[in-house]
C-alpha cells in the first residue's frame, strides 16, 4: 500500500493507504476525503479534483499532458507550479508518503 | 422504529445520494437496492475502455470498503416489485418488505426499443449495462461488420471503439445530422468528417426498416431507402426511456419522468427522485426537463439528499456533458432548448475549437472539441450568467476568464 497524506480545504489532515495503481482522486473518493468532487470519474473531463502537490514530490510524477495543462489553466483556485488533477496521479511506490493539499474551490 | 432511508437504484445517482446523506451527517440506516449484481460502476466507459479491455468488471464508483466504512447496505441483484407510500415500505423480489421513513428513487432509464420486427433476434444488441457491454464484446470475432443504429453519443462512441478494434462499422442515423440537436452544426459536421476518416460508413437520413433473419439470428438490415447490409451484429442506440413504472404504480405524477419540484421532491418532502428518471423544473426554463448525464445524476443526488434531510434548496447546477470518440474529446456546457446562433472560436479545420451558442445576446451553451480549458471557462461563464459579446467569443486572443469576477 502507498501512503498518501491529504490536506483537506479546512486543513484537516487525512492519511490514506492507497492500493498501487489507484489514482489519488479515486482513493480520496473512496475514503471520504473532503473537497474532491470528481464528477467525471477520472476521464479528465471535469477538472474538479485539483490538488497542490508537496514540492519534494512534484518531480516524481508523470509530467502534465496537454489536456490536463489546459484544464489547469482554467481552474478556479489559482494554478501554481505544483497544481495537478489528482485523477492523473497514480499511486506508485515512487510517491509513497506524498502530501497533497486539496484546492479550496473546484471549478 | 429505527430511522431508515431506502434508495432505489444503484447507479450514479443512487450511489451519490447515499454518499451525500452520510456527508451531510445522516446517521440512520441506508439501504440501496440495485437490480444489477455488479458492484456499482461507472457507465461511460462501457462504450469505450471497457469494450477494448479484457476486464471482467468495469471501474467501480466506489471500492467495496466504502459501503462498509459508511454503513451503507447494498442490496444488489434485487428488484423492487412495489413501492407502498401509504405504509412506507418497498417489497423486493423475494417478497421481503423493507420499511422506510424517507425514500429516494433513482431508477435511471432503459434503452428505447426499436419498433421493428426481429428486435429480439440473436445479434440485435442494446447497450446500457455491463452485461450488455460484455455480451457485445464476447460475440464479436475478428474484423466483423457491425451495424450501429443511431448516430447519437452512444452510437458514435461504440462505432469509434469498434472501428479501433478492427471491425468495419456502418452507422445509420435517421436524422440529417449526427448527435441531433444536442450539438451545434459545426460540431456535428466535424464528427461526421472524423468518423469517415476513420473508415466508419456513416449513413444519414436513412433508417433500418427490417432485420434480415437466418435461423433465429440476425443476418442483415434493410433500410427505408432500399439499402441492404449484411451483418450478424447490430447495436442499437436510439435513446432511452425513464424507468418510472414503480413510481407510477405508487401514485407519483409521471410524464416522461418522475415529476419533482425544484428541490427534487416528488409529492411529499420525504420522497425524492434524481438522475435520468427525474423530470424537474429548470431554473429559468419554460417547462420541466429530464437530463441524461453523469453530472446531472450526481448534482441532483446532492440536492435530493439535502431535501431528505430537511434542507431543501433549488437545484441550479449548469448542465454539462462529455463524449470521447477515439482521441476526440467533446465537452458541452449548457442545455439547448431552441434555435441558437453559432460563433466559432478557433478553426474547425484545426480540430481544436469551441462553438459558442447564442440566443440573441445571451450565451446559452458552448460545445468544445479538444478544447478542455475553454469548456471549463464556459461552465463558469454560464454559472455566473455572463455572456461575452459575439466578437469576444470569436476572438481567441480575448481572455474570457476575465469576464468572470471572482
Amino acid at each position: 500500500m502507498i501512503t498518501v497524506r491529504y490536506i483537506e480545504p479546512d486543513l484537516t489532515e487525512r492519511v490514506v493507504q492507497v492500493q498501487p495503481g489507484q489514482t489519488l482522486m479515486q482513493a480520496a473518493v473512496n475514503n471520504r476525503v473532503r473537497g474532491i468532487v470528481a464528477e467525471c470519474g477520472g476521464a479528465c473531463m471535469c477538472a474538479t479534483c485539483h490538488v497542490y502537490v508537496e514540492e519534494s514530490h512534484v518531480d516524481r510524477l508523470k509530467a502534465v499532458d496537454a489536456t490536463e495543462d489546459e484544464m489547469l489553466e482554467a481552474v478556479e483556485s489559482e494554478r501554481q507550479d505544483n497544481s495537478r488533477l489528482s485523477c492523473q496521479i497514480k499511486a506508485t511506490p515512487e510517491i509513497d508518503g506524498i502530501v497533497v493539499r486539496i484546492a479550496p474551490v473546484q471549478v | 422504529m429505527e430511522e431508515q432511508i431506502v434508495v432505489i437504484g444503484a447507479g450514479h445517482a443512487g450511489i451519490s445520494l447515499s454518499a451525500c446523506l452520510r456527508e451531510e451527517g445522516y446517521e440512520g440506516r441506508i439501504w440501496v437496492i440495485g437490480a444489477e449484481e455488479a458492484t456499482p460502476y461507472h457507465r461511460p466507459p462501457l462504450s469505450k475502455e471497457f469494450m477494448t479491455s479484457a476486464q471482467d468488471s468495469p471501474r467501480t464508483l466506489r471500492d467495496e470498503h466504502f459501503y462498509r466504512d459508511n454503513d451503507i447496505d447494498l442490496m444488489l441483484g434485487e428488484t423492487v416489485n412495489e413501492v407502498d407510500l401509504e405504509r412506507r415500505r418497498v417489497v423486493v423480489g423475494d417478497g421481503r418488505e423493507i420499511r422506510f421513513g424517507r425514500l429516494a428513487i433513482a431508477t435511471g432509464a432503459s434503452p428505447r426499443r426499436l419498433a421493428l420486427a426481429g428486435d429480439a433476434l440473436e445479434g440485435v444488441c442494446y447497450l446500457r449495462n455491463v452485461g450488455d457491454a460484455a455480451a457485445i464484446r464476447a460475440r464479436l470475432g475478428e474484423a466483423e461488420h457491425v451495424v450501429v443504429i443511431g448516430g447519437g453519443f452512444l452510437g458514435l462512441e461504440v462505432a469509434a471503439t469498434l472501428g479501433s478494434l478492427g471491425h468495419s462499422v456502418t452507422v445509420f442515423e435517421a436524422g440529417r445530422t449526427l448527435m441531433g440537436r444536442a450539438v451545434s452544426p459545426e460540431v456535428a459536421s466535424h464528427f461526421l468528417r472524423r468518423h469517415r476518416e476513420w473508415g466508419v460508413d456513416v449513413v444519414l437520413d436513412d433508417a433500418p426498416e427490417s432485420f434480415v433473419k437466418r435461423g433465429g439470428a440476425l443476418a442483415g438490415v434493410t433500410t427505408s431507402r432500399g439499402r441492404s447490409i449484411s451483418a450478424t451484429t447490430a447495436i442499437i442506440g436510439v435513446g432511452v426511456t425513464p424507468e418510472t413504472r414503480l413510481a407510477e404504480r405508487a401514485g407519483l405524477r409521471c410524464r416522461d419522468g418522475i415529476e419533482v419540484d425544484a428541490s427534487m421532491r416528488a409529492g411529499a418532502d420525504w420522497v425524492v427522485a434524481a438522475g435520468d428518471c427525474a423530470r424537474f423544473p429548470r431554473a429559468g426554463g419554460r417547462d420541466r426537463v429530464r437530463i441524461e448525464s453523469v453530472q446531472n445524476a450526481s448534482d441532483q443526488a446532492r440536492t435530493a439528499a439535502a431535501s431528505l434531510l430537511g434542507r431543501p434548496a433549488p437545484f441550479s447546477a449548469v448542465p454539462w456533458f462529455w463524449s470521447s470518440q477515439r482521441d476526440e474529446r467533446l465537452q458541452i456546457a449548457g442545455l439547448i432548448d431552441g434555435p441558437t446562433e453559432s460563433v466559432v472560436r478557433g478553426h474547425v479545420g484545426s480540430g481544436r475549437f469551441s462553438v459558442f451558442r447564442f440566443r440573441g445576446d445571451r450565451l446559452v451553451a458552448v460545445d468544445s472539441v479538444n478544447r478542455p480549458g475553454e469548456h471549463i471557462v464556459a461552465r463558469k461563464l454560464l454559472r455566473a450568467g455572463r455572456s461575452p459579446t459575439r466578437e469576444q467569443a470569436g476572438d481567441p486572443e480575448f481572455e474570457l476568464k476575465g469576464l468572470i469576477s471572482s
